[in-house]
Parts: structure tokens; C-alpha cells; sequence
């Protein structure tokens, strides 16, 4: 839980249903950029997954570029159990929406 | 699974017991992210090292590793780790942000390190080096996500497919170009991550589920329950 990037006004960022990477631009453009080539599956050790906005479709987009393990960090005061109730669910959303974002958008 | 420092005036017996029950998951691999943020200071600094020591002890009796957060205190937090024991199951310094001077210490006494969005910020060669000069069997990548959204995509969320991006950076800061050298480096990175976070339950957490009556969901029956909570939500 780091704190340098909170308040920038991110709860307006739009979800993209897709598997690309998304760079903002002025005046609430994006643009796409190419994702980094990669011998083999990566794995990020420190995430609030259950944080952003559509946990489901964060798992999606991380399965879709590779990301081969994951481990959501829970604050026990802030979060609680909450993440541990959610995480199969979103699992199971991510599962599915995986192949739609790997066809292209859903 | 645990209490941040942000939040340490709040770790109490109550709050502490409610970790110990979370813990018995057999999902939850470690205890983190916990430590001192003297940066912040959002918790008074004694109530910092007074959740920090009882966490400690918390992760030494189930079993499990540490996950780190320290900032801007980072010789009182050696100096707890040392008086406490560091933790046979590991312990994992999150979102390393400086330099090899303060890091080697932490790797002498075998810590991992995770190298997160910083390892990419245009004036952060002193991370850079670090991240250079830590044993390969030591290193692992994350994203702290939603913060800390690594180059070239800063002002945006972070989610955790930014962690390419990271990695790819950190092959280029240890000389690795395309290829099978390469391929076998992030291999590595992610034995790291298995090794280390993608444990079997402790015979603790075994132990306490069994005095609960909790018993072991299958990965069926996890499933089963899934659908059945995305239905009842839709």
C-alpha cells in the first residue's frame, strides 16, 4: 500500500475491456502502446487487486499479458475478509473474461 | 494478510485475533504487508513497532513469510527483525525504492526483494544498481497495484499486468537481451514467487483449521461456491 499515486482523480480512468495498454494522453485521451515481449510467464508478488475498480476484469487483462501468478495483499483493518470472499468469484468472472479480451473486446 | 503500518493504532487483541483467523486460510501465504512508514507517520511510531513486533511473532508461530513495508524507518525495522529472529519461512522487502547500500544488509541476512514501478522511474538509478547486484535467487517483481504504475504508463492505474513493464526493466538492468539466457532468468523470478508465496497450509494453519472445524475446500468445491456467489450477485 504505497500512497504517491492516490488522489490524481484515477476514479475517472474508464475500464478498457481489452488486453492492451492503455497510456494517458492530454485533454482524457489514451493511446495504445506495444506490451513488452517476454520469454515466459511473470509473476507480481504485491497487488491490491481488491482494490481497483473491476477485480475480475484486472485478473482478465493480467492472464492475457502472461502474468502467471499473483498474490493480493488484504489489509486486515481496511479490508477484513471481504477479498477473501470476492476472490473466487473474481476468479471465476476473470476466467471467462479472459477469452472475450483475447478475441478482442467484449 | 495483515496490518499496515498506516493502521497500527488500530492493532489491538481484537484486531490481532481477527489476523490469527484469517490467517487459517489456507489462500493466505503470508503475513504483510506490515512494518514502519516514519513517512507518513499516520500511526503514532511506538504503536508502529509494537504492531510490527507482535505481527512478527504472529508469522513466526503459523509458518509463514513476511511481506515488508518500510519507509523512511528502515534501521528500526532491521533492528526489530534482528531482536525478534527474521522468520525461517522468509521475509519479502516490498517495493524496494533505494539504494545497494541500505539493500545489502537485507540481503546478507537472506531476505527476498521485490522490485516494483520504481525499478522504472526516469531518476531512479540508484535502484536500478541495486536491483543489479541482488542474487537472482532473491529477486521478485510486483506492482503495489493500484499504485505505483511503472513507466511508460505513469497517470494511469496500475493493474497487475503493468508488472511486464517492470520486468522487462529489470532484464535490461541485470544485461539480459532476448532470448534463452533471458528465458531462463524470468523462469527463475517465478520459481522465486512459487517458492516462496504458493505454499502448501502450514502445519499451524492445518492445526488451527482443524480446532475450528473449518474444513478444506476442494478446488470443486470452490469453484461450485464461486458460481454460486456470482449468481446471487448478478
Amino acid at each position: 500500500m504505497a500512497d504517491e499515486t492516490r488522489g490524481e482523480g484515477r476514479e475517472e480512468e474508464p475500464l478498457f475491456y481489452d488486453a492492451f495498454f492503455h497510456q494517458k494522453r492530454k485533454k482524457g485521451q489514451w493511446r495504445i502502446i506495444d506490451a513488452p515481449f517476454l520469454e515466459a510467464a511473470v509473476a507480481d508478488t504485491h497487488a491490491h487487486v481488491h482494490l481497483l475498480k473491476d477485480p475480475a476484469l484486472s485478473l482478465a487483462r493480467a492472464g492475457a499479458n502472461d502474468v502467471g501468478f499473483l498474490c493480493d495483499i488484504v489489509d486486515v483493518f481496511e479490508d477484513g475478509r471481504a477479498p477473501l470472499d470476492g476472490m473466487e468469484a473474481w476468479r471465476l468472472q476473470g476466467s471467462f473474461q479472459i477469452r472475450q479480451i483475447a478475441r478482442g473486446g467484449c | 494478510m495483515g496490518c499496515h503500518p498506516h493502521n497500527a493504532k488500530h492493532y489491538d487483541d481484537a484486531l490481532e485475533l481477527k489476523l490469527r483467523e484469517l490467517l487459517v486460510d489456507p489462500r493466505v501465504s503470508a503475513v504483510g504487508e506490515i512494518g514502519l512508514d516514519y513517512h507518513y507517520d499516520f500511526s503514532p511510531r511506538e504503536d508502529q513497532r509494537t504492531a510490527f513486533r507482535r505481527q512478527i511473532r504472529v508469522a513466526k508461530e503459523a509458518g509463514l513469510p513476511l511481506v515488508l513495508h518500510v519507509r523512511e524507518a528502515h534501521d528500526d525495522a532491521f533492528a526489530i527483525l534482528q531482536d525478534e529472529g527474521f522468520p525461517e519461512a522468509g521475509t519479502l522487502l516490498h517495493c524496494f525504492n533505494l539504494d545497494w547500500a541500505e539493500l545489502e544488509r537485507w540481503v546478507d541476512v537472506g531476505c527476498y526483494v521485490a522490485f516494483g514501478g520504481p525499478l522504472t522511474f526516469k531518476k531512479a538509478d540508484e535502484v536500478r544498481d541495486a536491483a543489479a547486484r541482488v542474487p537472482q535467487d532473491r529477486l521478485l517483481t510486483e506492482t503495489d497495484a493500484p499504485y505505483m504504475t511503472p513507466e511508460p504508463l505513469r497517470g494511469a492505474v496500475c493493474g497487475p499486468e503493468h508488472v511486464v513493464f517492470t520486468v522487462e526493466k529489470l532484464c535490461e538492468v541485470r544485461g539480459l537481451s532476448r532470448g534463452e539466457e533471458r528465458e531462463a532468468f524470468l523462469n527463475a523470478l517465478m520459481a522465486n514467487a512459487r517458492g516462496l508465496l504458493d505454499r502448501e497450509p502450514t502445519p499451524w494453519q492445518r492445526e488451527q483449521a482443524r480446532q475450528l472445524g473449518v474444513e478444506e475446500l476442494s478446488p470443486a468445491e470452490r469453484a461450485r461456491a464461486a458460481v454460486a456467489q456470482w449468481r446471487a450477485g448478478r
